[in-house]
């Protein structure tokens, strides 16, 4: 039942002041009362007070209401207010409305605004709730350093983590200064990939596809850590012997006879996009080893050097003082393999001039490269992709580790980070999130999501397509769009986007919305 | 007397309460949490309630943890609020919006208590927990029962009460300079015209001691100030002004003012203003000072396309995630990079601003401009020695907070300058060990 509270605070002295005339016979509040038609539980002032509150709470409870609709000034129509007075009422602050009676509103058009809140009100169907268990155990895709780290910190808060690599190996003690190996924490899956993701958050079932077969497994949370391709490759710009990747530059030196080993070697960064500060600190730190192992020249050509990081900038002044010379240019480099050597032309930034680089040996970033994410993955887990095709779309209300699809998380390089302390960080923060979600044994969910219509719905995938939350999915017993409540945000895009009109949102149902409107 | 503390009925009802709902704590425990065992009582500490501050309190209060926030001013929430949203038609993910709403989700959070105005004046091992006592400042908001209704502000005799708000997020704070009640007279205004109750005034201050199990310090930073460098003319030309202040300008005002009359028709941004320069003992990067500089120079090129914007620079540090088309959009914006950065601003004879810039081969070439905005960047903060003895912490050679003591945490601006998404990762990350 729907009780209605109006406050009348001060309306009586600014119809006094307007007409300029004495106290009128009838106060606002009793006309109010008259134009409504239906009884107020409350027609005083001082709604807002903890007396009023106190009032408003006890009559609520009296009538036994489950739906409170209040009206008046900006003061009360706040939300404190409604979890004040939630809690005395014993009324979730769900079915609590609120009517914004503008300052000078005359008693009818109150009454107005009251009268069409309330029909809205009346009309919306209790919700029942839906208690959903959250499961313990994680999954984590990628068995990087960043893969590695996740897998340990979730085990850490005493949560199940699976690891699930491609392919054979996983790269443990890689960074991060962890060297224990990591199967007595996680279980760890090589030579496995996910097929598909179903479900949302909390039940989620992955279909894992290893050497055994196919597996089916139940997950409360994922995260993504996948990484990018940083494999040996042979492609434009790289050519073998000449132009290396840069993780493998001191290595090749090495492994050169000493008579073959070049004279001036230059590594180039930003080749194709901006690198961040990981791979300025990887070629500062590269360069100063081979320096001192070989005497070899190092020229670094790059867009600008990239210091922002504790200890950078220190690095970056030793490495000028023991002469590695600092090229920056503009635009793309035009590297070319000619006879013994390499030829790297470009615009100098500082002397706006065109210069060429020649050397015996090159390397090239492979982050200053696109390094696009797999699209399928990406699509399976539901991560979206950002303008360089990296994992997980650029919103800073995603930043650093939330996917679109709540319970999924992405870390490290498939999302563009590089920097290790920074990856180490988001970790943690991604494992916060984590064990925030599953330190819940479930989860209560109101079944207040969208509802699609069998006998309108002709499956044209466009709700499961449009959802940003990957809560649309189809149900293949009653051939039609369904709904994961737990996932849905009850945003409302799927019943706009419906051609079929397939799709309504049952507290914004349109007998609601049209009562609402006051027609 | 001290009833709003940690031992405060709040937290001891949030606990109970929770243990009513877990059905893990009255039977066995579920195999998940064997590990971790009475997380539910742990008492924790964080100093400053700026965005790294309040974003770990909040996500250490939904763990289930009584969280007591001290800040040292009288204003909560920290610089992260004087600085403006930097969206055109678009998003250019700035997070001042994500600070907003993290730090009214940490004010509404009922296990967080927030003391403004605090000191802290002794810091001593009780056993295995730390027992922090000092005092907290009066009047003091309840900021959870704060309606927004407005009567001290009104009642207030020496209008030393002042309302925020700004997308969600709305809170009262005091000047406790001009407080009759905090100097000590007789004066409760405020607190007589507060039909929530959500002031409480006993005496100009109230001590607090709290024994707390792990100390997150978020003490923050402070902005560098320009004098030190005399010649870029800060505080004795018009048009001159910082990053900070360009900031707080925008966030009121479509644009800046320049030397002239009317709009800033040409702005010229000088980049590492108190960064990156060993000639003042500051070798090192503030990482924040591109982003806002690119930003404000978007939003600029954004609200008034005629608008010429420079930006001089040394390196253009990558701040986005995908950094590469968000400066290919600001090129093709028209955005005019140079490389090299002023040393001189000086009033021309025109009435606009000469920039006086040094090439590599040592030519000297001039630029004129009728605003220039200095971006200058973080340091260290000045009480950060004195939080660094209390808290038994390290300081680098810059002054930055780092952590030594066990229990103790550092993060946000007073570890390393950083921007707001990075503060509060930072501060999230902290506040993952410190649940452990």
């Amino acid at each position: 039942m729907t009780g209605v509270f109006v406050c009348g605070c001060g309306r009586d002295k600014r119809t006094t002041r307007s007409r300029s005339a004495g106290k009128p016979a009838v106060s606002w509040m009793e006309m109010v009362k008259k134009e409504a038609g239906f009884p107020l539980l409350f027609g005083g002032e001082n709604l807002h007070t903890p007396k009023g509150i106190a009032l408003a709470a006890r009559r609520a409870k009296e009538k036994k209401l489950s739906k409170l609709l209040l009206g008046g000034c900006p003061t009360v129509i706040s939300e404190a207010y409604a979890h004040a007075i939630s809690q005395g009422a014993g009324v979730p602050v769900g079915a609590i409305e609120f009517v914004l009676i503008p300052p000078g509103a005359t008693p009818a058009e109150a009454a107005r605004l009251i009268r069409s809140a309330r029909a809205g009100l009346d009309l919306l169907p209790a919700f029942e709730k839906r208690r959903v268990p959250i499961g313990k155990d994680v999954l984590v895709m990628g068995g990087g350093a960043a893969g590695a780290l996740a897998a340990r910190k979730i085990a850490a808060l005493g949560l199940r983590a699976t690891l699930v690599e491609k392919t054979d190996r996983v790269a443990e003690g890689n960074g991060f200064g962890v060297e224990a190996a990591l199967g007595a924490e996680a279980e760890v899956l090589t030579g496995t990939r996910l097929a598909s993701l179903e479900g949302g958050v909390g039940n989620f079932t992955a279909r894992l596809e290893g050497a055994s077969g196919v597996n089916e497994r139940r997950f409360g949370a994922v995260v993504i850590a996948t990484g990018v391709r940083t494999g040996s490759p042979v492609s434009e710009p790289f050519a073998r012997g000449r132009v290396v990747p840069l993780s493998e530059l001191e290595a090749h030196v090495e492994g050169l006879a000493r008579r073959d080993r070049p004279r001036h070697i230059a590594i180039i960064l930003d080749a194709r996009i901006e690198e961040g500060k990981a791979s300025s600190e990887a070629a500062i730190r590269t360069a100063l080893s081979i320096r001192s192992r070989f005497a070899a020249e190092l020229s670094i050509l790059l867009h600008d050097v990239r210091v922002s990081g504790a200890g950078l900038e220190a690095l970056y002044d030793q490495a000028r003082e023991s002469g590695i010379s600092f090229m920056k240019y503009d635009g793309e480099p035009r590297i070319a393999v000619s006879g013994g050597g390499v030829i790297v032309r470009c615009r100098d930034s500082v002397l706006g001039e065109d210069i060429e680089v020649s050397c015996g040996l090159a390397a090239v970033s492979v982050y200053g490269l696109p390094s696009p994410a797999d699209k399928t993955l990406a699509d399976a887990v539901g991560v979206g992709i950002d303008a360089l095709g990296r994992m997980q779309e650029n919103n800073v209300h995603l930043l650093p580790g939330l996917a679109g699809r709540e319970g999924v998380f992405v870390v490290g390089a498939c999302r563009g980070e590089t920097y290790a302390p920074s990856i180490a960080r988001d970790v943690r923060d991604v494992a916060l999130s984590v064990r925030t979600l599953l330190f819940r044994k479930s989860m209560e969910v109101e079944l207040s999501h969208p509802v699609v219509d069998g006998d309108k719905c002709v499956l044209c995938l466009t709700c499961v397509r449009s959802c940003p939350f990957r809560a649309m999915r189809v149900d293949a017993k009653e051939k039609k769009a369904d709904c994961i409540p737990e996932a849905c945000r009850k945003c409302g895009i799927c019943a706009g986007e419906c051609p079929a009109k397939a799709i309504e949102l049952p507290a914004h149902s349109d007998r609601i919305v049209l009562a609402r409107a006051g027609a | 007397m001290n009833g709003f503390t940690i031992q405060c009925p709040t937290a001891k009802i949030v606990y109970q309460k929770q243990r009513r709902q877990d059905p893990d704590k009255t039977g066995k425990r579920s195999e998940a949490f064997k590990g971790t065992p009475n997380q539910l009582m742990k008492n924790y500490l964080v100093i400053g309630a700026g965005i790294a501050g309040c974003s770990a309190a909040l996500d250490l209060a939904l763990q289930g943890n009584a969280v007591t926030v001290v800040e040292k001013t009288s204003r909560i929430g920290g610089k992260v609020l004087s600085y403006c949203c930097k969206a055109t038609d678009s998003c250019s993910r700035c997070g001042v919006c994500v600070a907003h709403e993290r730090i009214s989700a940490a004010l509404r959070q009922p296990n967080v208590t927030i003391l403004a105005g605090a000191r802290i004046e002794t810091v001593r091992p009780d056993g295995a927990r730390t027992l922090v006592k000092g005092f907290s400042s009066n009047p003091a908001f309840r900021y959870r029962a704060c309606v927004d209704c407005g009567a001290c502000i009104a009642a207030c005799p020496q209008k030393c009460i002042s309302r925020y708000s700004r997308g969600g997020l709305i809170f009262y704070s005091i000047d406790y300079s001009s407080c009759r009640l905090h100097a000590g007279r007789k004066c409760a205004a405020c607190v007589e015209a507060c039909s929530m109750d959500a002031l409480r005034a006993d005496g100009s201050e109230s001590p607090f001691s709290l024994p707390v199990d792990r100390v997150l310090v978020a003490t923050g930073h402070e902005t560098f100030d320009p004098v030190v460098k005399p010649r870029l003319g800060y505080r004795r030309i018009a048009g001159v002004m910082t990053g900070f202040e360009a900031e707080q300008t925008l966030s009121g005002s479509m644009h800046l003012e320049g030397a002239g009359k009317g709009p800033a028709r040409n702005v010229a941004f000088i980049q590492c203003v108190g960064s990156r320069d060993p000639g003042i003992g500051r070798n090192f990067c503030s990482s924040i000072c591109c982003a806002y500089a690119l930003r404000m120079a978007r939003i600029l090129k954004a609200r008034r396309p005629e608008t010429e914007v420079t930006v001089y620079y040394i390196d253009i540090q990558n701040f986005d995630k995908a950094f590469t088309p968000l400066r290919a959009e600001l090129q093709g914006m028209g955005v005019r990079f140079v490389r090299g950065v002023p040393f001189s601003v000086a009033r021309a004879s025109s009435g606009n601003l000469r920039l006086l810039i040094e090439d590599p081969q040592g030519a000297r070439a001039t630029a004129e401009h009728d605003a220039v905005v200095l971006s200058v960047g973080m340091e260290a903060s000045g009480s950060s020695a004195r939080t660094a003895t209390l808290f038994g912490l390290d300081r680098d050679e810059f002054g930055f907070l780092k952590p030594r003591a066990p229990g103790v945490r550092v993060a946000g601006t007073c570890a390393e300058p950083q921007g707001i998404a990075d503060s509060v990762a930072s501060a999230r990350a902290a506040a993952l060990e410190m649940l452990a």
